[in-house]
């Protein structure tokens, strides 16, 4: 645990820097006997799992804490082999049923089950349910969702599941309205640079306000970030100075240098050009649905008011298209020859309204 | 037909000469001057009812007229006579018979009144035939010839009342007069009116002279009975005359070929008729003959020459080919020319091995033979195995393919010699269709070949190792096919391409020029292209056509659904369909005003055309998955002509279109809807096509990236795998934010100085470092670089996750030496056993405890609180290692014994040594950690 993001979070409700009410309520929850299915939300880097695991240690206490890899093998239907890694300490499991790809509904309904059907053997425990920690729940297949919304409901004696989620919007309502939401929201940029601020002071550094300013705007509100952000800034240059380069995120700046790319040309060898930079990014591993969020923000960022609303509309469709679709490559090509088409329109009315003012 | 006599043509050459005989001496000879006309053809007057002369009237005859001789006839046409002379003997006969008929029928009646009780008492009222019965009864009395010829006559009247119902009265009088004629003019013998000699291969007849006056005489008489033949011939007298001269007229402008044509035709004809296909009589039989590429010959005829030493045992001709002389072939004249080859072609296909092994066999002992149907892959191999003199033992598809049965074959062709054959030729096996062989058999085939198979000997000589001396030659269409995959790397392949279109016309030509089938280049060239080079199914539409009777012109070869057969069409061929305007081509098409009738016209460059043309190239393909990924990344190179990336605009929404129907037939197996994929290649043709040549690459991307793509995710896999710290996340998140971040924090600079020189501040980074490195359970390893310089790499592949154009911080070779070995050091520091929780800490306090102060510790007190079976085993190195300055060794049991040494790191065995020479005794334990009880044990125990 030495990196800073993981060295310095808090391992209690009572030690959480920010959304204090919630996490009082979220202590009270614990206190009581009564403890309903939790499916926390909110963008990446909010804090989501800090909470899941400060919740976990305030129902087990700290043995909550003591946690092993494991990995669990099953076989799916068409004899496939497939092994997914879990984390789990005495009184709760964690894993990513995505990892398992199309086959995430062999997890839910094997895996799961399995886990969910046995009861605690340990009799010191405070409670007498086990926990299951579900992540990344909105990439679940339709099908594994529809799986899971029983077993929540069948294994409530000796089970609680709590899901993570990024957005509800990939949730299907069945298990939305079986959870009590927790909606945990990004830290704004004064709590961030609090919270640098803490950190540099447990690290004996001196950090300027100037730079806590610009890790926090650039982090954008991404709490993991920005203190990522921090360590790296740390160890490219330590007395800090208030102009210091903040370390960018690599594929951002990629993404960055692709859309300056669309903006000044829009011809086909351009656009094949742009083509094999989105293949890189792909193939990097990039989630293909982060490339076009990233990518319409930066174009949008940059392009004039008359052509933003355009781009809103057909992005939307284009990324709509995508999730159903499986190349994405073709999808986020699409809308890039779009956006060019629709671009250099706009270029050529502007030159004429020009050409006409002159006149 | 020429062998074998009909009971008719028997008895009249029988008799024949009799009955003239006896007609002679009847009638008195009218012997007159000769003329210039020789009347052989005494059947041509019927021929003005046929549309084909030469061909149909022989059979037609013989129904008619049981006792014409129509042997003669048939042997007479063979001989060569001007045609023109036979046009006139033709016009004159017709006019004699008719002239004739009148007064012969009344003689033969008379002739036959005689007989006409006889004949009463046994048939009854056989009158319209006892005529012609009389003549037969005449020379002999037996009864059975009596009988035969009843049922001749039976046999007879039934044939006219078919044929001739409304005519039968005249039509008898003709017959009647005809056999009259004959008698007079043709003979056997010699005859006494001056005649001319007509001879065939056996027999000989004299035909008769007449003077010019009798012809005019006939002619007259003709020209009288015109006016009472109306019945004879109907009313259409006029008519009939008209259509014969018209024949006739035809005929004389075929000229020459068209008489040679007709001979050849009727020698041709008794042997094609038969069973024999023109595929199989026009195979090639040398390998002049051969239509394939002279570059796929040769390559085979070197590997079968190969064999020599082993077969022949004589030496391999090695032929010093410059590589030039390859290149000069010229495939459309299919030779190889001097100089023609301006063209610098590269010798395709693998090269051959042409090394042999020390049995002298050559290293390839299998040739694989693939391509297309039709293309003479079976004819190649039995060609140059005959060429190269070996005889041929195939097995195809059609024989049993189990191992059993390829055993006996193999064994049986390559360890005997056939014994009835003369030449006593050894055996090349040729083993078609191989891609059909169940995949045991295939591999039995690999085994037998390598040599891996020993010799099933009654005596147990098993250690004999078989040595294959005999060429094999496996004959393949789909190279890909599961089964043939070993085969495949094994063997000598050689490739069929597709054979030239002319040059295949050119054979065509000559086919059908031997075969008297009239059709011209074109046709033949349509019919090449049609059927995609495919010889065979050429050759068979030919024989097809021939069968008509007509010239096989373009309109036939066009309209004939022949040799349309499922092609499949190449990937490539499809996409430059795609990108390219198809030229018009010549195709049937309904003509505006008719309906019904059909014209030969060109395509016109219609919309409507092209979409068909596409969607048929695009169908007969089929893999529409790979064809659009061709599309998607070939269509930006091509020529567009938009300011605007419309129409790119257009061809990716296509895309997208077809990416979400593919997508649901994948998930959904849902194939109702997987024929609209195949419009959207309609678009992109609309989109980007032009009349230049497209330049196509195959699509690899897409490969290239999901290979990418997964080596990343394994990468990713490992890293998450190695995540020995329970704080860090494994997640996207990880991949998203850390790891890129992470590469700016795991490279400190340090300087280039000894561990000890570092300051404080460094000490302290660098050991973060550390910390990091073995938190996420990656280490550095030295590599050595193409260049022969070493470097460290993270394994995982850390720096793996970096784009083209964003510089990953690097640091120096020093500092990552440096960090290498101290998290080698932390992490044999984390592996150390964990004793339980509560020793665990201690130890760990412990460590850190020395390494701040530097003290020795005895860890003693806390071991001896353990119980003995809770005790482990220390790994001394890593505590060596752990504490440079200060040594903390243990005995066997852990007891520590602590020892000042020298605080050098490179000392790390001198600790080991003293131990082990400390102590008169010690035990290794192998197999890890024992729990086992464990107690003092002296020799003299064991003793």
């Amino acid at each position: 645990m030495a990196l800073w993001v993981d060295k310095y979070r808090p391992k209690e409700l009572s030690k959480l820097d920010y959304h204090k009410q919630q996490a009082i309520d979220l202590k009270r929850l614990c206190e009581q006997q009564d403890f309903p299915h939790l499916m926390f939300f909110g963008c990446s880097g909010a804090g989501k799992k800090t909470r899941i695991q400060c919740v976990l240690r305030e129902l087990y206490g700290p043995s909550a804490e003591r946690l092993r890899n494991e990995t669990m093998n099953f076989t799916t239907p068409s004899n496939r082999k497939i092994e997914i890694t879990t984390v789990s300490s005495n009184y709760h499991i964690e894993l990513n049923p995505s990892d398992a790809g199309i086959y995430d509904r062999v997890v839910i309904t094997d895996i799961i089950k399995q886990i969910a059907q046995t009861n605690i053997i340990d009799t010191n425990g405070q409670r007498d349910f086990k926990v299951i920690v579900l992540t990344e729940v909105d990439d679940l297949t339709k099908d594994a969702q529809h799986a899971l919304r029983r077993t929540m409901e069948k294994y409530v004696a000796t089970c609680r599941l709590i899901l993570c989620v990024n957005s509800t919007s990939r949730v299907i309502p069945a298990i939305k309205s079986r959870c009590l939401g927790i909606r945990v929201a990004s830290p704004t940029h004064e709590e961030i640079i609090g919270i640098l601020n803490q950190i540099c002071q447990k690290e004996n550094l001196k950090l300027p306000a100037e730079l806590a300013r610009n890790i926090a705007s650039k982090s954008e509100r991404n709490l993991r970030r920005a203190i990522l952000m921090l360590e790296a800034c740390k160890v490219q240059k330590y007395p800090f100075t208030n102009n210091q380069d903040v370390p960018e995120i690599d594929w951002q700046r990629f993404l960055n240098e692709t859309a300056n790319q669309i903006l000044m040309e829009q011809s086909p060898a351009r656009l094949e050009k742009v083509r094999d930079r989105l293949y890189e990014l792909l193939s990097q591993g990039i989630p293909p649905d982060i490339i076009f969020k990233v990518l319409v923000q930066v174009l949008s960022k940059k392009c004039e008011v008359e052509v933003k609303s355009q781009i809103y509309e057909f992005a939307s469709l284009y990324e709509f298209r995508m999730q159903m679709g499986s190349k994405q490559i073709y999808h986020l090509e699409a809308f890039v020859a779009h956006f060019m088409s629709i671009y250099k329109k706009y270029l050529i009315q502007a030159t004429e309204m020009m050409m006409d003012m002159d006149e | 037909m020429a062998d074998f006599l009909t009971p008719e043509e028997e008895y009249e050459l029988m008799y024949g000469e009799e009955l003239e005989m006896m007609n002679d001496f009847e009638e008195p000879e009218n012997v007159a001057a000769p003329i210039a006309s020789t009347q052989k053809t005494t059947v041509r007057n019927d021929n003005t009812l046929l549309s084909s002369p030469a061909l149909s009237q022989i059979s037609r005859d013989e129904r008619h007229i049981p006792f014409t001789p129509s042997n003669n006839i048939h042997k007479n046409k063979k001989t060569s006579t001007p045609f023109l002379e036979k046009l006139k003997a033709v016009d004159d006969e017709f006019d004699k018979i008719k002239s004739k008929n009148i007064d012969a029928l009344n003689e033969i009646q008379n002739f036959g009144m005689k007989r006409k009780r006889k004949l009463e008492d046994l048939f009854g009222d056989i009158y319209d035939i006892e005529a012609e019965d009389a003549f037969f009864k005449k020379p002999k009395t037996e009864e059975e010839k009596d009988m035969e010829t009843i049922e001749k006559i039976i046999e007879a009247r039934k044939v006219f009342d078919l044929y001739l119902n409304p005519l039968k009265n005249s039509e008898f009088d003709r017959l009647e007069a005809l056999h009259k004629f004959k008698k007079d003019n043709i003979s056997k013998t010699i005859p006494r009116y001056p005649f001319m000699t007509l001879s065939s291969l056996d027999d000989r007849y004299y035909v008769r002279f007449h003077s010019e006056d009798f012809e005019n005489k006939k002619l007259t008489e003709i020209e009288a009975h015109n006016l009472n033949a109306g019945k004879f011939f109907g009313n259409h007298t006029e008519q009939l005359w008209q259509e014969a001269n018209q024949i006739i007229l035809k005929n004389v402008q075929g000229s020459s070929q068209m008489r040679q044509l007709a001979q050849e035709n009727s020698a041709n004809h008794q042997n094609t008729s038969g069973a024999s296909l023109w595929v199989e009589k026009y195979c090639p039989k040398k390998y002049i003959d051969l239509l394939s590429d002279e570059s796929t010959n040769r390559s085979l005829l070197q590997w079968i020459k190969l064999w020599d030493k082993a077969v022949f045992n004589r030496e391999p001709v090695k032929k010093n080919t410059k590589p030039g002389e390859l290149s000069n072939f010229n495939r459309r004249t299919g030779r190889f020319e001097q100089n023609g080859g301006w063209i610098k072609r590269k010798f395709r296909g693998n090269m051959l091995n042409t090394e042999l092994d020390e049995n002298g066999v050559p290293v390839q002992k299998i040739a694989l033979l693939v391509g297309r149907p039709g293309l003479g892959k079976t004819t190649l191999a039995h060609v140059i195995a005959k060429h190269a003199g070996y005889e041929v033992r195939e097995m195809n598809a059609s024989d049993d393919r189990n191992v059993d049965s390829f055993r006996q074959i193999l064994e049986s062709c390559t360890q005997m010699k056939s014994v009835l054959n003369r030449e006593n030729r050894p055996n090349c096996i040729v083993l078609d269709e191989i891609d059909g062989a169940p995949l045991p058999s295939v591999e039995f085939l690999i085994r037998f070949v390598s040599g891996q198979i020993s010799e099933k000997s009654k005596k147990g000589k098993n250690n004999k190792k078989f040595v294959l001396k005999r060429p094999i030659i496996c004959i393949c269409n789909d190279l890909y096919g599961a089964n043939l995959r070993t085969l495949r790397q094994i063997a000598f392949v050689v490739n069929f391409q597709s054979i030239d279109n002319a040059r295949l016309a050119e054979r065509l030509i000559h086919i059908s020029y031997r075969e008297h089938v009239k059709t011209d280049m074109t046709a033949m060239l349509s019919l090449a292209e049609k059927t995609g080079g495919d010889i065979r199914s050429c050759i068979s539409v030919i024989q097809f056509f021939s069968n008509t009777k007509k010239a096989l012109t373009l309109f036939d070869v066009l309209k004939s659904n022949v040799g349309q057969k499922d092609q499949h069409k190449t990937l490539f061929n499809v996409w430059s369909s795609i990108f390219q305007i198809q030229r018009p081509k010549k195709v049937l098409k309904q003509s505006s005003n008719d309906q019904q009738k059909q014209i030969i016209g060109m395509t016109d460059m219609s919309i409507r055309t092209r979409m068909m043309y596409v969607l048929e190239m695009v169908n007969s393909c089929g893999e529409y998955e790979k064809l659009g990924q061709g599309v998607f990344e070939n269509f930006l190179k091509q020529k567009i002509q938009d300011t605007n990336l419309t129409s790119i605009v257009e061809a990716s929404k296509w895309f997208c279109f077809n990416d979400l129907i593919q997508h649901k037939i994948n998930t959904q197996q849902n194939y109702i809807i997987y024929p609209y994929l195949q419009f959207a290649f309609v678009c992109w043709h609309f989109c980007f096509s032009s009349m230049a040549y497209p330049q196509i690459t195959y699509p690899q991307k897409q490969y290239e990236v999901s290979q990418k793509i997964s080596t990343s995710k394994q990468i990713f896999e490992c890293i998450k795998k190695g995540i020995v710290s329970n704080g860090v996340r494994a997640g996207h998140e990880l991949l998203i934010d850390t790891i890129s971040l992470l590469k700016n924090i795991i490279c400190p600079e340090i300087r280039s100085v000894s561990m000890h020189l570092l300051t404080p501040n460094e000490k302290i980074d660098l050991h973060h470092t550390v910390q990091i490195y073995a938190d996420f359970g990656v280490s550095l390893i030295q590599m050595q670089a193409a260049d022969g310089t070493y470097l460290y790499r993270s394994e995982p592949d850390i720096d793996h996750f970096s784009f083209t154009g964003i510089p990953n911080k690097q640091i120096s070779y020093w500092s990552k030496q440096i960090i290498a070995q101290e998290v080698q050091v932390e992490k044999m520091r984390r592996a150390r056993p964990k004793v339980g929780i509560e020793n665990l800490k201690i130890i760990e306090e412990k460590t850190k405890k020395a390494e701040k102060a530097k003290e020795i510790l005895s860890p003693t007190s806390e071991n001896k609180a353990l119980p003995n079976h809770l005790q482990r085993l220390m790994p001394i190195i890593a505590k060596e290692k752990l504490l440079p300055s200060t040594l903390v060794c243990k005995d066997f049991f852990g007891r520590a014994m602590s020892k000042e040494s020298t605080s050098d790191n490179s000392s790390v065995h001198d600790p080991f040594k003293n131990i082990l020479v400390r102590s008169p005794i010690w035990f290794k334990f192998k197999e890890g950690f024992n729990n086992a009880v464990r107690k003092d044990v002296t020799f003299s125990d064991l003793l």
